[in-house]
């Protein structure tokens, strides 16, 4: 056990770090939305990650299945009485369906064409959302929406919601590590590598891109589902495609087919975000900036950089340590 | 083992595979051979399910095998490798060898992230199976490189050690010997002699004639897609059509 | 009614054909997409907007100084940002996301300068409507189509007449042989998607006096022109235009008379459709793993 520990004393330390900023932050409300707001996205963006990172299925519409769970939650709750703690799961095995609806001809397209149907379908979304008055109230949005309560105690504090959503950020980081070290994980990386040889290994690739669909809409949905008790409002404004864009960013930046790409990406993002509150007519300029940066500069994201100088560092320190052993 | 019979596929105008007809008896080291643009690999896609042959039967075990996916294919036991090396450069080589093994296990979405006791015990095997095999092919030393690291005489062998993982029955080995020096070649004799021994049947695309003489207990001769010559290589070095076919290169042992 | 309709449509329709055989002539020159198109548009239409209402330049001077601007603007993101990206082993996926922050960028920089109202593009003509048979139709909607139609027979005739045009075509179907040839393959390339630009600047020029020029207004006919390049068979240059003209007709027909609150959705349920039951388009271009 001490062992394991020595091992992974790198990762304990910034993990410590991590805590005693995140500490910090909720001492204050808004700091500590500002923490909510990057575990969600962190769902999120791990759900696309399974389905762009793992089985190379591009989607520039992935705010179709993050509305798809918030709007679902909502008016479950709000016209049935159903409690939110079981509408967000119902919100989101709806987005799932809806996955599984599009991964059916998703999965035969090539990467442009999947890029325009996942484009087409986050603006179908998004359009039936804006438009369909009597359901979704159209674009004046839905408020009052009512926060989630769990045996009894509510979550009504940034604080409280911050640590109901930290439990599920680990809950969803747990599963996708299990899942990527499966070998369902492993049939998922070879379709990106080489779906045609996959297919020669007996892995039935159209079941297996239909299943990260599947998955990877139920976590955005998720996402959705927990964004709307968390602010107690949606509207159609914050899924439209810019939003499906903001989680291909996160993504590439931290760095696909990663546990900690998707948590970066979106630490980074999110706080960038909030922080040019006062510069909101430079943000679609600053974005698109980033995503040039990440293309040109940063190609494999944040943990591809970490990766290559930890690489360097092992490599140096391993010169060293012959150099040592021929003295 | 597995019979074709009256295999065609036509593309367009082109036939590129005319009625062949043949049979590979269990157990046997099976060659198949024939000038560029024969028909071999077209043929090795046709038993393997990238194409579905336009008429005639692909039997294995007693099954019709024609125009199913590739992968039920692998699943009924007929495992290939590729003329062009066609491995997951981003894995390791031991992972690699561990998605050969796909088929053979069952893990589902729910027992892998809920760590399930049996999927952890499979996952133990599966693992274990895949360092035997590496260490089986004599490449146990490179285990934890990625794909993309290894030589190209140790990437061809990787590929042949992930088709052997899910414990086929046939194993199809598509030019196996390309871009290998004399010395890898010796090396690739020794394997597919080992792999034969276990009781595998293998069918060899090649055109390394010394290596498919030495190795092969049947020759099967393909020129513009049909067969022209069938036996052992005795029979084969002295069939006066094949010459022809070769036009006099390459057939000097 | 029906007249006026008809010519809306074809207006429009022409539109989204132009914008869409950008996107073919992009994709059949680098096999690569570009979802800059409307964004494109939408820059042609403010810049020809200060040629013609701030410095009085007259219309046809403004809307050739417009294409050519945009032919520029065109061939620079294509041969600086696009080959460099390549040269970086960049995958097609991270192309298109390439465009999208290009189209970012666009409609910022549009916002920026010109600020995030409609403007008003003045009047071309001093008639509100004329008279054609007795129908009265809306001048500016018969320019449109004229000016559609003159660029899309121009574009044809150089495309297989003039000899860059046909080495354009050359270089698209086979690079290698082409520069074999001595053609110029990263021109060619740099060209077609110079002239992608300058259709659908040149487009947004004209019916900035129709629909007004605002930041937002080339989204959505970007996206329907990509629509209809598909339906007509993605990278068919003419199945573009015809696929272009199917979603003007079928948007404005359902608009009169059904509902106009769900064309739009209505529009990308039959692109779905299509992809989904149809992908090769109507001219059946190749489009499957």
């Amino acid at each position: 056990m001490l062992e394991k520990i020595k091992e992974r004393k790198g990762i304990i330390l910034v993990l410590l770090a991590v805590a005693i900023i995140c500490a910090f932050m909720l001492r204050e409300r808004y700091l500590a939305l500002v923490l909510c707001f990057i575990c969600i996205n962190i769902i999120a963006v791990t759900g696309l990650d399974v389905l762009f990172g793992y089985t190379g299925q591009v989607s520039f519409g992935h705010a179709a299945f993050y509305a798809i769970g918030a709007y679902g939650s909502t008016l479950l709750t709000m016209n049935y009485g159903i409690p939110p703690a079981i509408t967000v799961i119902l919100g989101s095995l709806l987005s799932m369906i809806f996955g599984i609806i599009i991964a059916f001809p998703a999965a035969k397209l090539v990467k442009h064409f999947l890029s325009l149907l996942t484009i087409a379908f986050g603006q179908m979304v998004f359009m039936f959302v804006s438009v369909t008055d009597s359901l979704t109230n159209g674009y004046s949005g839905i408020i009052n929406i009512p926060p989630i309560s769990l045996f009894n105690y509510t979550f009504k504090s940034n604080q409280s919601k911050f640590f109901l959503l930290l439990v599920v950020v680990i809950l969803v980081l747990i599963g996708k590590n299990r899942l990527i070290k499966s070998r369902i994980g492993r049939a998922f990386i070879a379709i990106r590598e080489n779906p045609h040889a996959a297919n020669g290994m007996g892995i039935n690739v159209r079941y297996y891109k239909i299943m990260a669909f599947a998955i990877s809409a139920f976590l955005t949905g998720l996402a959705g589902g927990l964004y709307a008790h968390l602010v107690h409002f949606i509207s159609p404004d914050t899924f439209m495609v810019t939003q499906s864009q903001l989680f291909m960013t996160m993504l590439l930046f931290g760095g696909i087919g990663s546990l900690s790409g998707p948590v970066i990406g979106s630490s980074i993002l999110v706080i960038i975000t909030e922080t040019m509150q006062s510069f909101v007519r430079y943000q679609m300029l600053i974005y698109a900036v980033f995503i040039l940066v990440v293309l040109f500069y940063l190609p494999n994201g944040v943990v591809g950089i970490m990766d290559t100088i930890g690489a360097k560092v092992k490599n140096k320190l391993g010169k060293r340590a012959e150099e040592n052993a021929k003295v | 083992m597995l019979k074709f019979e009256k295999a065609t596929i036509k593309f367009g105008g082109l036939v590129a595979v005319n009625e062949v007809t043949a049979e590979v008896p269990q157990g046997a080291i099976f060659g198949l051979i024939g000038p560029n643009g024969a028909g071999k690999t077209t043929l090795f896609n046709i038993i393997s399910g990238v194409y579905a042959p336009t008429s005639g039967r692909i039997i294995f075990n007693g099954k019709d095998i024609q125009g199913l996916p590739p992968y039920k294919i692998n699943e009924l036991g007929i495992s290939r490798t590729y003329q062009n090396i066609n491995l997951f450069k981003n894995m390791t080589a031991l992972e690699n060898v561990m998605v050969g093994c796909h088929t053979r296990t069952k893990a589902g979405l729910a027992a892998s992230i809920l760590r399930t006791k049996k999927q952890k015990e499979e996952e133990a095997a599966v693992e274990k199976k895949s360092l035997e095999i590496l260490n089986f092919m004599n490449l146990s030393e490179k285990a934890y490189y990625n794909a993309s690291n290894l030589s190209y005489g140790e990437q061809r062998r990787l590929e042949i050690s992930r088709a052997l993982a899910s414990d086929p029955k046939l194993l199809l080995l598509d030019e196996p010997a390309a871009g290998m020096n004399g010395r890898e070649k010796e090396e690739l004799t020794e394997i597919i002699r080992k792999i034969s021994d276990k009781g595998i049947t293998i069918l060899l695309v090649e055109h390394d004639m010394k290596l498919v003489m030495c190795v092969t207990h049947i020759i099967c001769v393909l020129n513009y897609g049909k067969k022209i010559a069938f036996g052992d290589a005795k029979h084969i070095q002295n069939n006066e059509e094949v010459i022809a076919a070769y036009l006099g290169g390459g057939l000097d042992v | 009614m029906i007249v006026q309709l008809i010519i809306g449509a074809l207006m429009i329709g022409c539109v989204y054909g132009l914008v869409g055989l950008g996107y073919g002539l992009i994709y059949k020159a680098s096999g690569l997409m570009s979802l800059a198109q409307g964004d494109m548009l939408m820059f042609g239409a403010f810049i020809s907007l200060t040629f013609y209402k701030y410095m009085g330049l007259p219309f046809f001077v403004s809307l050739f100084l417009t294409m050519v601007i945009m032919f520029c603007l065109g061939m620079f993101i294509q041969r600086v940002l696009v080959t460099k990206l390549l040269e970086k082993g960049a995958q097609t996926v991270y192309v298109i996301l390439c465009t999208i922050s290009i189209s970012m960028i666009l409609q910022n920089t549009a916002m920026f300068t010109w600020g995030s109202n409609v403007m008003q593009f003045p009047s071309l003509f001093k008639t509100d409507a004329i008279n054609i048979l007795g129908y009265k139709i809306v001048p500016e909607n018969l320019m449109a189509l004229g000016v559609a139609v003159v660029c899309m027979t121009s574009l044809h005739f150089f495309m297989t007449k003039s000899k860059f045009g046909t080495s354009m075509r050359a270089a698209a179907q086979d690079e290698l042989a082409a520069s074999a040839l001595g053609i110029n393959v990263p021109a060619a390339k740099g060209a077609s998607w110079g002239i992608a630009s300058m259709l659908a600047g040149g487009i947004g020029a004209v019916i900035g006096p129709i629909f007004g020029v605002y930041v937002s207004m080339g989204a959505m006919i970007g996206q329907k022109g990509f629509a209809g390049a598909v339906v007509g068979g993605y990278g068919n240059m003419y199945g573009a235009i015809i696929g272009g003209l199917f979603f003007g007709f079928v948007e404005t027909f359902i608009s009169a008379y059904v509902t106009s609150s769900y064309k739009d959705f209505i529009s990308f349920a039959v692109l779905i459709a299509v992809m989904i039951f149809m992908p090769t388009g109507l001219f059946k271009e190749q489009v499957m793993e």
